[in-house]
């Protein structure tokens, strides 16, 4: 873009470079898979259609990564499609994932796993339908943010891509959905373990919610994978008695308002320079400053939590010989 | 001197039937869910548990809460993309005039981007992060929650602007010499800039408070190379967004110099350079990508290893591979 052939190709071959960690990455996924029994459950659907359509859109990428198609390319709808397979099958699969994945950990019950499959495909065949006419659109050398155009022969694919992000809505739906159906029988998707995953890291070691302070005793890791591990030793001797544990108490910090007040105070800060009311900018960096000194002047920063209430609240979770 | 500045009945657009939809439309849910609140009587609650509340966990549902309402309403966008340029061929003009179509796709961007992607990720952080290192909060509770009601702060103002006043015409990237006061002299990239410096600050001071967690606060035992690799990927964003956001930052920061004060860092007189404003973004604009990229690989790690039965193949490649990213 107006820069030196040397410019382009140092940028060329970086963006190359990048490509490489990035394939450790997936290989190793893979390999993760392989010889695994795999639970085709609604993370993990995305997960793997995170791999098909991150892949992809990365070799889109390295191609771009090419001087010469570059300045073909560079703008076009190519590169339009190119971001949002990757934006949208990388950050956005991934926040489906882990919503699904963490969201009994946060609420104690499980998200509906019919939604959650008919939101994924949704969501995916949507994906293609919506974004593969732009690659063929950019190649055809349409530039991108177009508020109308000439010629004719780009307007079927743009119906298609139409479509494509009416099923994408279809796939939102579904997650609206599955979110009020969730809610509705909470009960019996209840997840009374904390652990409803069989995961492998300490969060799944918590009562779903967590409590405030999380562990009532941090646990001491030995390796890798911790919680899992636990479990095996635990499963391995077990018949011998479990040993209770040692309730120290705890401090917490204390809730404040500091950061909504705050942000009341940035918003009309911000507001009032968009307009120029200059008066009203000086209320909101006043407020801001006035809120924060507030906070620092409070006596009692934190709040103590007694061995009896952590005993007590492992008890009603049973949890009280977890590992 | 106005009392008000440049704000005055007509930054309303009520001559704009579809913004004018869109606003009431917006303005009734937010209304709707107020009475709600109001009518059983959850204030308090609302107030102690939630609003109020540093807990990690509370606040990283906040922020997934307020990424999946952006993504409403940049999927919204979209929707009004794909069917103005479904129809608008050949001679036809479409529905959405292009002044308005520009700005939808300025929004559109600047929300997925920046209040729908970051938070999800951000939030999906918050609750995960110290539970998988075994401790009880991060580094910082109260930070975390300035962090978040600024990121609020930001969605507001660019909510606000639907309804008064307009969105910027430039693209999610606001370039000058369009950017700059000469041929955007609306408010638009105004609110584009200071909801978006608002939002930057919580994101940078989100990043302060992960580094910290990560680098000094584990559980003990846990040594790095027992860390879950989902931690792995949080440590590598948060090192990426102390690094790349102050530059994004100062970039805004000289754009509203030019704006405000007339300066001449990237107008077209006095020797401003266009490039260097290009330059600077990218500078923030290729690690922001994988700022958002990296905490869904880590994602996909603890999802996959989960639901194989089994461990991580690679554990350490893996830690070296998202290392290099973060590096390269």
């Amino acid at each position: 873009m107006g820069a030196s052939a040397d410019v382009n190709g140092f940028f060329g071959i970086m963006t190359m470079i990048i490509a490489v960690p990035t394939g450790v990455k997936v290989f190793n996924w893979l390999f993760t898979m392989w010889g695994g029994r795999v639970r085709f459950t609604v993370p993990l659907l995305w997960s793997l259609g995170f791999m098909v359509t991150f892949v992809i859109g990365g070799m889109t990428g390295v191609l771009m990564a090419v001087p010469p198609a570059d300045f073909q390319l560079h703008n076009s709808l190519f590169l339009v499609a190119h971001f949002h397979n990757v934006i949208i099958g990388g950050v956005l699969f991934g926040a489906m994932a882990g919503y699904n994945y963490w969201f009994p950990k946060a609420f104690g019950f499980k998200l509906d796993e019919r939604w959650g499959r008919a939101s994924f495909w949704c969501w995916l065949i949507g994906f293609y339908v919506a974004f593969m006419p732009l690659y063929v659109l950019g190649l055809m050398g349409m530039t991108r943010r177009m508020q109308h155009y000439d010629n004719l022969s780009w307007q079927p694919w743009l119906v298609v891509a139409a479509v494509g992000a009416l099923v994408i809505l279809a796939g939102i739906i579904c997650q609206i959905v599955q979110l009020v159906v969730s809610i509705r029988a909470r009960e019996e998707h209840r997840d009374v373990t904390g652990d409803p995953w069989n995961g492998r890291t300490l969060e799944w070691s918590t009562p779903s919610p967590p409590p405030a302070w999380n562990f009532a005793v941090l646990p001491h890791v030995v390796e890798r994978d911790s919680y899992w591990s636990q479990k095996q030793r635990a499963n391995a001797k077990e018949n011998s008695p479990a040993k209770p544990r040692n309730y120290e108490s705890i401090e917490m910090p204390r809730n404040s308002s500091t950061g909504f007040i705050n942000a009341f105070f940035a918003v009309i800060t911000g507001f009032a320079l968009i307009w120029h009311i200059w008066w009203m900018v000086v209320l909101g960096v006043l407020g801001a400053f006035v809120t924060v000194l507030f906070f620092t002047f409070r006596e009692k920063e934190e709040v103590e939590i007694s061995a009896e209430e952590l005993a007590q609240f492992d008890r009603e979770h049973q949890t009280e010989f977890a590992i | 001197m106005n009392l008000f500045g440049k704000l005055n009945w007509s930054a309303i657009p009520f001559n704009q039937p579809i913004v004018m939809g869109a606003s009431a439309f917006m303005i009734l849910g937010i209304l709707f869910v107020l009475a709600l609140i109001t009518i059983k009587g959850s204030w308090p609650y609302l107030w102690r548990e939630w609003l109020t509340s540093v807990d990690h966990k509370r606040i990283g549902v906040m922020y997934c809460v307020l990424a999946l309402i952006m993504l409403l309403r940049g999927f919204a966008d979209a929707i009004m993309m794909r069917a103005q340029q479904a129809v608008a061929a050949g001679g036809a003009n479409g529905y959405l005039p292009p002044e308005h179509f520009d700005q939808i796709f300025s929004a559109h961007g600047t929300i997925m981007i920046f209040f729908m992607a970051m938070p999800f990720m951000i939030g999906l952080m918050n609750f995960a992060v110290p539970l998988q290192l075994g401790i009880r909060d991060v580094a910082f509770p109260t930070l975390n929650s300035v962090s978040l009601w600024l990121t609020a702060s930001g969605i507001l103002l660019v909510n606000i602007s639907l309804v008064v006043g307009e969105f910027a015409k430039t693209g999610w990237v606001a370039y000058p010499p369009l950017s700059e006061l000469q041929f955007s002299p609306g408010v638009g990239v105004d609110y584009y800039l200071w909801a978006l410096q608002i939002a930057g600050i919580g994101t940078l001071m989100t990043g302060i408070n992960f580094v910290a967690t990560i680098l000094k606060m584990r559980a003990p035992g846990m040594g790095y190379m027992r860390m879950p690799v989902y931690c792995w990927t949080a440590l590598a964003t948060n090192l990426l967004i102390v690094a790349a956001f102050p530059v994004l930052t100062a970039t805004f920061a000289m754009l509203l110099l030019d704006r405000y004060l007339g300066f001449h860092f990237f107008t077209m007189d006095g020797q401003g350079n266009q490039m260097m404003y290009v330059n600077l973004f990218w500078v923030w604009g290729h690690p922001e990508v994988y700022i958002l990229v990296l905490p869904a690989f880590g994602v996909f790690s603890e999802v996959i290893a989960t639901f194989s039965g089994k461990p991580l193949f690679g554990y350490r490649s893996m830690v070296a591979a998202t290392m290099a990213i973060c590096v390269l």
